[in-house]
């Protein structure tokens, strides 16, 4: 622990001390794996690790040394085999993307990118349709709903993504429910997605 | 010999016992031929009667088996005789003489046939499902013709045509259940439920309906008997309980209403007050406050007047003023518009403004040039002398050709500031409409266009003395306009969603999804019909804002969180009222501001707005209902109180006085006086009644709080040193709070200290209150 401690220059391991470390453990930053790192440590600010949170992600890691690191690292993804781990891994993935303060909701670029990193292995073509529909339906949306475009998504209807995908089949959307406690974008999502499927 | 002796008995009794069977066996043929007998004759008489007629000839079988039935049989077979008439007549062929051609049920409605209707009903009552199936008819033909009604183009023309064709149809089947039907009331239920579903298929009919009751009330129920236009109100009222949008129709009765006031055309006041009283009753104090406003701007708008003029008496030689001063929030919102009145006009104005603004510390006015009148005296080339009735606008315009002969519209533009499209409809109205054309335009076209130049009209002619140009008059909206107050009927509805959930989930505490929509729409259903998608959209608004949060495991679940706080949740129901009351400022970034005290003390922008006497009324209202707990209510004048810091001494004078308001009612009441505070022993009375403590105790505890915040030391207050002099009734409650606060910060009081908490007060205060009678 000490020398891998040694190795941080600053306390806060900062942006460019993340990017050596993935050079070092040959793990790209945007790799889920790197993320699901910083869930580990409970990390609070993206780009950045305190001395606590280091220290923490280590220890859940079981790594004292370098090449042990590495290893726990290149290993990370079978971390989320269960699904109540997933979960809670999931809703820290949108966490992590409020830099600001005061900061609810995390702009679309993002969340289409998050969900390439996180549900795309275990989802891929429904992440592929979801982000299509996030990407085009924004231009088609502006029209009709003027009070609201989706610019922005918040925690809500981003852990509602997660559950759509597991629990309903895309193959059999006839039996969607509208008048049920799914988010107002998911509705719009499925009947794009109804609409797409007549064309 | 046996025979011999019994035989009497014997062939009495078989006697008895043949002529019963034979009864049995003379009803059963009676029964089985006259089943075989009315079978026959009914198909008989379907195949070439008409329905009346059939149902005559049912009829008269009917009462003959009756009669029959009286005479000469065992009156118990009437019900078996007159069931088999019943099956065999009617309920065979009900459904064939309902939907008989030309002469079926639907035939018997559109020519008000009462005496077959009356017959069929009571025929067909005596048979399983007979009524229902004419009820099912009867809603069916009524939804189906007011549907027609609804969706046709030529009757929806005329906004008041068509409204009456609404009245003349419910009047027609009120008629006809009433002479026909017997008053049954599951027909008129079948009426009332037809009439709501083809009136709400016109999203138009609450616009609609508003615009007929301001044709009534412009003049139509002029020189109409009292009663008869409280049965034309109570006919109106019947279709308006129909409405689901019952606050379009609100709306539009603010707009029409706004313009029958403005330009004095209303038949009568009391018909006026009486149709609120009427809407009051069906919807609540909220839906008529601000209408109610109105009346009494209309009212202390005459009284300023007089005022302002007793206080100018240089002025009542020149041009005559009359101002209304519209407190906004009541009136519909009005985008304010520029316009540059005539000299003589605005120097007049001024002087009205600083007296006014001299009575009214931290009011803001703005002209509504958009909405008012002028008379006019003018001279025409040939010494034609009239007086003409414009509007503002037309005033400005017409005042320029006083200092010139020609003017080209774009001179008239930038004299007059007037928007471009206004300015045209002026010229146009001005120029171009026989009768009235008091200018002249070159070129002589239809339209005004920039180009043109305008002339006084020398020529100009009319039989009247006064001629009236300006148009105020309330009309069916154009097809933008109509856009606009829909965009704004819905913003109105946002709010009044989210006050109703966050108060629903409040109460209990988690609900499920489906429930909680259910609830809601079950809420505003006075006012709209909540549509389940935009109920969708607030909840997630509400989740992401913290007034609500999602159970972790069951999705469907949701959850008032403890973890708002009242503080939070006060301001948030502070700009609910605020939004709904006043209708000012944008819902949405007003909305935003809820989430956060600091962002609404820092806007003290808008606080003027607030401190309208609607507000004090809007809180008291809401606390009356039941909807604010006491701590809110403390909280909200609290969240008041700080805006005010930030705004001015005047302003927390003023929210202090109307805070004030409602307790003052409480404690000058001369019994709350006597009971309480015209002896020392009185306080003992106050603190053993446990209900009046508790809440005396939260007044004061608020006011103590207020007070120190404003900073104004208890120990130097000196009732004579008050400023406004209309605050009179704040002193004594003021010195009396000083009291009870002293006492009060003593609690819980029990009787051991009573005593001492008596000899405190009357030691440390002493009474200096000349308008009250009370002594130490």
């Amino acid at each position: 622990m000490q020398l891998l401690i040694q190795c941080c220059v600053l306390w806060f391991v900062s942006p460019e001390g993340i990017e050596a470390l993935c050079n070092d453990v040959n793990v790209n930053h945007t790799d889920v794996r790197m993320l699901i790192f910083a869930w580990k440590m409970k990390a609070e600010k993206q780009g950045y690790f305190s001395k606590d949170e280091w220290r923490r992600g280590l220890k859940c890691l079981g790594a004292d040394t370098r090449p042990k690191l590495k290893k726990a690292i290149e290993g990370l993804d079978k971390e989320l085999k269960v699904p109540e781990c997933f979960e809670d891994f999931y809703s820290y993935a949108f966490q992590y993307c409020l830099t600001e303060e005061k900061q609810r909701s995390v702009d679309i670029e993002t969340i289409c990118e998050l969900l390439n990193i996180v549900l795309k292995s275990e989802f891929p073509n429904q992440v592929n349709l979801l982000v299509e529909y996030l990407k085009v339906g924004k231009q088609l949306f502006k029209l009709i709903y003027v009070q609201n475009d989706y610019r922005a998504l918040n925690m809500d209807q981003w852990r509602s993504f997660y559950r759509f995908f597991k629990e309903v089949d895309f193959h059999d959307l006839e039996n969607y429910d509208s008048s049920q406690a799914w988010t107002v974008i998911i509705d719009n999502f499925v009947e794009w997605l109804k609409e797409k499927e007549k064309n | 010999m046996v025979l011999h002796k019994f035989g009497e008995k014997l062939y009495s009794g078989l006697v008895a016992t043949m002529t019963g069977h034979l009864k049995e066996i003379a009803k059963s043929v009676e029964a089985a031929q006259g089943a075989e007998f009315y079978r026959v004759e009914s198909q008989k008489f379907i195949e070439c009667c008409d329905c009346g007629d059939y149902l005559k000839k049912a009829e008269r079988r009917l009462n003959e088996e009756i009669d029959r039935v009286s005479h000469y049989l065992d009156p118990r077979t009437e019900k078996k005789i007159t069931n088999v008439v019943e099956k065999e007549m009617i309920e065979n062929h009900m459904l064939r003489l309902i939907h008989m051609e030309n002469s079926g049920l639907v035939h018997m409605f559109s020519d008000d046939k009462y005496d077959d209707l009356g017959r069929m009903y009571n025929l067909f009552r005596r048979v399983p499902d007979g009524l229902s199936k004419i009820r099912e008819v009867m809603t069916e033909h009524i939804k189906e013709t007011g549907k027609q009604l609804v969706n046709d183009p030529e009757r929806l023309k005329d906004p008041v045509e068509f409204v009456q064709r609404l009245l003349d149809e419910k009047d027609k089947y009120d008629k006809i259940i009433n002479f026909a039907f017997n008053n049954d009331k599951s027909f008129q239920n079948a009426l009332n439920s037809s009439f709501e579903y083809f009136i709400n298929l016109n999203p138009r009919s609450p616009e609609f309906i508003s615009l007929f009751v301001d044709d009534k009330l412009r003049k139509g129920l002029k020189g109409v008997s009292e009663d008869d236009v409280e049965v034309t109100l109570d006919k109106v009222m019947m279709l308006f309980r129909y409405l689901q949008e019952k606050d379009v129709f609100e709306k539009y009765y603010k707009q029409h209403l706004a313009k029958r006031l403005l330009s004095g055309k209303t038949v009568s006041d009391d018909a006026e007050r009486s149709l609120i009283v009427k809407l009051k009753t069906e919807c609540g104090y909220q839906f008529t406050s601000k209408l109610e406003g109105m009346f009494t701007d209309m009212k202390t708008s005459q009284d300023t007047m007089q005022g302002f003029y007793a206080s100018h008496p240089e002025l009542v030689d020149g041009p005559t003023l009359t101002v209304q001063v519209l407190t906004t929030g009541s009136w519909p919102t009005q985008s304010s518009v520029t316009c540059n009145l005539p000299a003589e006009m605005s120097a007049l104005c001024e002087k009205f403004r600083s007296y006014y603004l001299g009575t009214h510390t931290g009011r803001r006015l703005s002209w509504q040039t958009n909405m008012g009148t002028a008379d006019l005296k003018a001279t025409f080339g040939k010494g034609q002398k009239h007086e003409l009735n414009v509007s503002t606008y037309q005033m400005c315009v017409l005042m320029l050709f006083n200092n010139a002969d020609r003017l080209s519209y774009k001179e008239i533009e930038q004299a007059t500031e007037i928007p471009a499209s206004d300015l045209k409809r002026c010229l146009q109205s001005l120029a171009l409409v026989k009768g009235r054309n008091v200018l002249r335009k070159e070129p002589m076209s239809k339209d005004v266009g920039e180009d043109d130049a305008f002339f006084v009209n020398d020529k100009f002619s009319s039989k009247l003395y006064k001629v009236k140009i300006g148009t105020v008059v309330a009309q069916k909206e154009s097809e933008p306009e109509k856009q606009e107050t829909r965009q704004r009927v819905e913003e109105d509805r946002k709010p009044q969603i989210e006050a109703a959930i966050v108060r629903i989930m409040k109460s209990r505490k988690q609900l499920d999804h489906n429930n909680l929509i259910a609830e809601v729409t079950k809420q505003l259903q006075s006012r709209f019909l909540a549509n389940p998608t935009e109920v969708k959209k607030r909840i997630e608004s509400l989740i992401e804002r913290d007034f609500l949060e999602r159970d972790e495991n069951d999705r469907k679940l949701y959850r008032d969180p403890d973890v708002v706080s009242l503080k939070t949740r006060c301001c948030f129901f502070i700009v609910i009222c605020i939004t709904i009351r006043t209708n000012v400022v944008g819902c949405e970034e007003v909305l935003t501001c809820a989430s956060n005290l600091q962002s609404i003390v820092g806007d003290s922008n808008i606080l003027p707005f607030y401190l309208e006497q609607g507000i004090a009324n809007t809180i008291g209202c809401l606390q009356r209902e039941g909807c604010l707990l006491r701590g809110e209510h403390n909280l909200l004048g609290e969240a008041f109180l700080v805006m005010a810091s930030v705004a001015g001494i005047q302003q927390q004078q003023e929210v202090l006085a109307w805070l004030l308001e409602p307790l003052s009612q409480e404690w000058t009441h001369s019994e709350w006086q006597d009971k309480y505070l015209s002896e020392p022993y009185g306080l003992v009375y106050l603190f053993s009644e446990a209900q009046v403590m508790w809440s005396s105790f939260h007044s004061v505890t608020f006011f103590d709080k207020a007070l120190n915040r404003s900073g104004i030391k208890k120990a130097n207050w000196n009732p004579e040193n008050s400023s406004t002099p209309d605050s009179t009734p704040i002193n004594p409650i003021l010195i009396k709070y000083f009291v009870l606060s002293g006492s009060c910060s003593y609690f819980p009081a029990t009787s051991h200290y009573t005593l001492s908490l008596v000899s405190i007060c009357t030691s440390n205060f002493t009474w200096r209150d000349p308008s009250c009678n009370d002594h130490e």
